[in-house]
């Protein structure tokens, strides 16, 4: 059966966002497949982007603090009490999760409401629940980071929602039940007559414990990684816009970034095209240029390969008489066949004349033009280096006098800092698992391959003591033919996806070659290693929507900032996507978004589309035009505008700002 | 026979591995360190893991002057002169596969790996530090080839 899962609206109270009350459906209860909601920056869209998670994963009661929970109280909450809810639809059925705070405490609760009734706690039923979890719920709940994340090969991401999704994990589970039979076997024999068996045990216990403990700190270094590269994103971004919000610096702020940008690119651009000239010999050092030169000359000098081929001797060694007439004896056959083998053969020949005709053509009469042509490239690249370091410079002097106009910012600086050295250094600590060197004592040992291996080698000895090799063979044989079947239902799925994902990306941008090559870890593309932000965000969208738009389950999708990153050109084409990536999609936007991007979303939509503005209260003649519309619901501190007119006719990207 | 890639290059190579379109890069910027510097080394296969059997992509049509560089490295080596007809003759003959897609017969893609596995040892000792940007690396790499083929030819002066 399809699982269709349907975000039917959501609701916030004294939280930092404006109080609002969403629904997604239309008069007859449908769900619209595009909903739009606008919302200005600062207006708390990351909040109720996090609040939406929080709730959908049951992931904040253990992991949010009281720090965390207080931070999420709106200005002025006098009752000390808040709350997010947010109502599902799972095949026809109603599932409300609501997440009541109190910030006195700095606790909060989660209740699950199903038809069968209220409990306390977070309890999805049992077929939604390998949808509703923290690892998964950043899948359909996504922003840009996660875009970038699917590509990187820092991440494992694309291979873990597949993982997840088709239950992969089932394979190592069903493994680790044959290992844990086995052991218990040895466990039980007493094969006192050796004397080494007690012995054994003990390493291979201590060994199993080691790995154990490893991959253990191996993931929480793994999750800490991910968590400070996400909190080191979201200072920057946090930085970023606070230094935006400077009116007087944030064009030249945006210049500067941009220039940065582009010395960036073209640094690697010119390391590319370097590395691409270094592919040949003769570019690298007219020394090579020269050596391969005089190989081709002395050939020839020599005239090797000859004119003649083994192979004609060999057959003249057959012959009554040779070519001068002279009648052949058994004696100069022989000889004749034994000088023979001093020839080369025809092929060899044939070898020999190609990799003389290439050094001919690529070195050439000029062997050292070639190096000059690659020393013109290295001074190019070093140049761009020296510009992006320019451009770097420039932007930080900009980011210096915004730091200077608001010295909190100096302080968010700092936290970037050293969140950037914390990033170093469990980049060093992750790496350490994977340190082959095996001359260390088990203890002092952190390569975790290096530790399996000297298991696999304690377990035999283990079994040879214990007579209980064979069943060990078997389990081998059994837990290999489990990470083959576990390996290959992870590439025919990861290949079956990558398939129908470029299926989706052909149809998004028909003029670029870009393809999704395989996922090994993240997502690999074909013949390149990453894309623009247009790409990547187009081809996470196209994986993403092949993973949650199947026969077996449909799930919503909703976006932070859709258009937001990309250019013009392909904001269009994004849009003409988004009506066929999933039932239901659900968009955060800013005003500026809407260009380039609302009209042919609307033309491909067919105009099911829902559009709602969400701002705070206090600009006076927006609040007005806003109750004029007929359209407005009103909190204590927000508005909530249903319909076109008003969508359309907003322009405020950020609080702040003044609306036009 | 395939061209084989020491275990450790992918692991010193990793914070700009993301920029190689081919493994096999690793491997050619060995073996010019290795050609370079005419250093060889053994290295033990539980060391060392298969690329593949042919150059591939960008390599193939390269493929036969890599061979002519390493042909003239290896006689070089051998102390072979250009004028023995015979010795010239026999060691190619013994080096060369026509019917190999390496173009190399299984003893010459040996001394061929055995050139990338010394060249792995020649970069760290260049580097000292794994590399960190591809930008960085290459004019250093560079700079490292011409002063190692500098003193290789006032050696032999």
């Amino acid at each position: 059966m399809q699982i269709n899962v349907q975000i039917l609206g959501w609701e916030a109270k004294g939280l930092r966002c404006p109080d609002h009350q969403v629904s997604f459906t239309d008069r007859a209860s449908k769900v619209f497949p595009i909903s739009l909601l606008q919302m200005p920056n600062g207006t708390g869209k990351t909040t109720t982007l996090e609040l939406l998670r929080a709730a959908l994963s049951g992931a904040a009661e253990d992991n949010w603090d009281g720090d965390k929970i207080r931070s999420l109280k709106k200005r002025g909450n006098r009752s000390g009490r808040g709350m997010f809810r947010v109502i599902l639809s799972y095949n026809s059925q109603r599932l409300t999760i609501t997440l009541n705070f109190d910030f006195e405490d700095g606790s909060l609760k989660y209740a699950t409401t199903l038809p069968s009734g209220m409990r306390a706690g977070f309890h999805p039923p049992r077929e939604l629940k390998k949808f509703l979890r923290p690892e998964f719920v950043r899948f359909f709940v996504f922003d840009g980071e996660l875009a970038e994340q699917l590509l990187s090969r820092e991440h494992t991401d694309a291979q873990t929602v597949i993982e997840d999704l088709f239950q992969l994990k089932t394979f190592s589970s069903i493994a680790s039940h044959v290992g844990a039979y086995w052991e218990r076997q040895t466990d039980g024999r007493g094969a006192t007559e050796d004397r080494g068996l007690s012995r054994r045990r003990n390493r291979v216990a201590s060994l199993r414990s080691r790995i154990k403990l490893l991959k253990r700190e191996q993931l929480k270094v793994q999750k800490q990684f991910e968590k400070v590269s996400s909190d080191l994103r979201e200072k920057e971004d946090s930085f970023r816009t606070a230094l935006a919000q400077q009116g007087e610096i944030r064009e030249k702020l945006r210049q500067a970034e941009n220039d940065f940008m582009a010395a960036k690119a073209a640094v690697r651009e010119s390391a590319q095209s370097l590395l691409a000239r270094m592919r040949s010999p003769q570019n690298i050092s007219a020394v090579f240029a020269k050596q391969m030169l005089a190989l081709k000359e002395n050939l020839d000098r020599v005239k090797l390969p000859e004119s003649t081929a083994r192979e004609f001797f060999e057959e003249l060694a057959e012959e009554e008489a040779c070519i001068c007439g002279r009648e052949l004896d058994e004696a100069t056959r022989r000889m004749i066949r034994e000088r023979a083998s001093r020839y080369l053969g025809s092929n060899d020949v044939a070898l020999l004349n190609a990799i003389k005709g290439d050094v001919g053509d690529f070195v050439g009469p000029n062997p050292e033009e070639h190096e000059t042509a690659l020393i013109e490239e290295v001074n190019e690249l070093v140049d761009n280096c020296r510009i992006e370091q320019e451009a770097r410079t420039a932007r930080d002097e900009i980011q210096n006098e915004g730091i200077a106009n608001d010295p909190a910012l100096e302080k968010v600086r700092g936290e970037i800092e050293e969140l950037q050295d914390l990033i170093i250094s469990l980049r060093g600590e992750i790496e350490r698992f994977d340190d082959p060197t095996e001359t260390a004592g088990d203890e002092d040992t952190y390569g975790i391959r290096v530790l399996e291996r000297r298991l696999k080698d304690a377990e035999n000895k283990l079994a040879e003591v214990t007579h209980t090799l064979t069943l060990k063979q078997k389990r081998d044989v059994l837990i290999r033919l489990l990470e083959v079947a576990q390996q290959k239902a992870r590439e025919g799925i990861s290949s079956e996806i990558s398939k129908d994902a470029n299926l989706r990306i052909a149809e998004l941008m028909p003029n670029n070659a870009i393809r999704i090559d395989r996922v090994d870890r993240s997502l690999r593309l074909h013949d390149q290693e990453g894309g623009s932000v247009g790409e990547t965000l187009s081809v996470a969208y196209a994986f993403l929507a092949t993973l949650f738009n199947r026969t077996e389950h449909k799930l919503p999708f909703i976006v932070d900032s859709p258009a937001n990153p990309i250019d013009l050109r392909v904001r269009a084409k994004v849009a003409e996507l988004i009506p066929r990536l999933t039932g239901q999609f659900i968009a955060f936007t800013i005003s500026s978004e809407r260009q380039g991007f609302l009209t042919p979303l609307e033309r491909e939509a067919k105009n099911r589309i829902q559009y709602i503005t969400l701002f705070r209260k206090g600009a006076t003649d927006l609040d007005a035009t806003a109750l004029e519309s007929g359209q407005a619901e009103e909190t204590t501190d927000g508005l909530c505008v249903f319909g076109r007119p008003f969508f359309t006719q907003f322009h405020l990207d950020s609080e702040g700002q003044s609306a036009v | 026979m395939p061209f084989r890639l020491r275990k450790a290059t992918r692991e010193w190579f990793k914070n700009i591995s993301g920029e190689f379109s081919l493994d096999f890069d690793m491997y050619y910027l060995c073996l010019i360190a290795g050609l370079a510097t005419g250093r060889k080394e053994d290295a033990p296969a539980s060391e060392t893991t298969d690329l593949v059997t042919d150059f591939p992509g960008a390599y193939r049509e390269k493929g036969r002057l890599i061979t002519a560089l390493f042909l003239s490295q290896e006689l070089k080596g051998l102390g072979i002169k250009m004028s023995e007809r015979q010795a010239l003759h026999s060691t190619i003959r013994g080096l060369v596969d026509p019917l190999s897609s390496s173009h190399l017969s299984e003893a010459g893609l040996r001394e061929l790996n055995r050139y990338s596995f010394g060249g792995f040892d020649v970069l760290t000792e260049w580097f000292g530090e794994r590399p960190q940007a591809m930008e960085t690396f290459l004019p250093l790499l560079k700079k490292n080839i011409d002063r190692a083929l500098e003193e290789e030819s006032a050696n032999i002066g």
